[in-house]
């Protein structure tokens, strides 16, 4: 199976090269999306054995994985691995992601850190948050699921091709849920390790930002 | 008396400033004619407070400022909303064209392979 994996990246120049060898051990189709970086993120990832494409300009997180998704699938990719760039994910994970998809189990794999609780060092206050932004993201897309905001992800193509990412931000994560029911799409969860270390703290989502992208979800869904 | 010339004074200049886009070509015709309208209406009803108040009659709502605050709110509610989601669609339209010069420069692994 034609395997990629879309590493959106804004910022990350200090662990991406890691991150990338780790990635590349165990899958050879790579692509990175510069998110108009102000470091060296697109140098560094230059320097691997990764297509590297670049937003001019920074359009979020949610526009840089469709972009990934789009350069994958141009590429004749049959599945596509959705991958943080910030070390917070295992590489040595995504054979055990792409499992269902090899099956025909699911069409979606869902990284989850809260099925087995596979999360390590997690702050409780963003424990917190989470847990309340699952509940909320769970009544809006009516869909069952541990863990709505991870980045950890496997589709199919076909999967791949019918999710339509509009949210150029951070509300993306709840909008490929909304799809995934919307478009009947089968799915299934399976335990992701998600390790929080001081450096993906500090590049993560403020916790004051929930509430912004709870009123973009909201908003969303009006118009 | 003060308040209507105070008021013109600063609906000429405005018109003024309107004239000079139109012949500068910055606005088209029908915009053009749209402004002019808008601020001859707005002057009138400062030198004519009772036309308002044939309005506000109309719709049973007391005094005519009031129905002036009433229908301006309504069409900066109108407005606002049509700029809110002309701005998501422009930023839509702008994500696609950053995305697409993105795939189509493209780094591709081979290519820095053979820079090395």
């Amino acid at each position: 199976m034609n395997t990629w994996v879309v590493i959106p990246a804004y910022n990350e120049g200090a662990k991406l090269a890691e991150v990338l060898r780790g990635v590349l051990e165990y899958v050879p189709n790579v692509v990175v999306v510069d998110d108009g970086s102000r470091d060296n993120t697109f140098e560094v990832a230059r320097g691997c054995d990764v297509h590297v494409l670049q937003h001019k300009i920074n359009r979020g997180q949610g526009a840089a994985l469709a972009t990934g998704i789009e350069y994958a699938l141009r590429n004749g990719a049959e599945a596509i691995v959705t991958f943080d760039s910030d070390g917070q994910h295992a590489a040595d994970e995504i054979e055990m992601m792409l499992e269902p998809l090899m099956t025909g189990e699911a069409e979606v794999v869902l990284g989850s850190r809260f099925l087995e609780n596979t999360h390590k060092n997690m702050p409780k206050l963003r424990q917190i948050i989470i847990k309340g932004g699952i509940v909320f993201t769970k009544m809006l897309s009516r869909i069952n699921v541990t863990d709505t905001h991870n980045g950890f992800r496997a589709l199919s193509d076909r999967a791949a091709r019918e999710i339509e990412i509009n949210q150029d931000r951070m509300a993306h994560a709840s909008e490929i849920l909304d799809q995934v029911t919307k478009k009947n799409l089968r799915y299934v969860e399976r335990p992701v390790t998600i390790t929080y270390t001081e450096y993906s703290k500090a590049g993560g989502q403020g916790n004051l930002n929930a509430i912004k992208i709870a009123a973009r979800m909201i908003l969303a869904k009006l118009f | 008396m003060m308040i209507q010339v105070l008021v013109s004074i600063v609906i000429a200049l405005i018109l003024f400033k309107t004239a000079a886009r139109y012949r500068k070509k910055e606005i088209s015709p029908r915009l053009f004619g749209f402004w002019v309208l808008f601020w001859l209406l707005a002057a009138l009803l400062f030198w004519m407070p009772e036309l308002s108040q044939y309005v506000a009659d109309l719709l049973e709502v007391g005094r005519g400022v009031d129905a002036v605050l009433y229908i301006s709110l309504v069409i900066l509610f109108y407005l606002m909303f049509k700029i809110f989601n002309r701005f998501e669609r422009m930023e839509r339209e702008i994500t696609k064209l950053v995305r697409e010069i993105a795939i189509l420069d493209a780094d591709k692994p081979e290519k820095n392979r053979e820079q090395e």
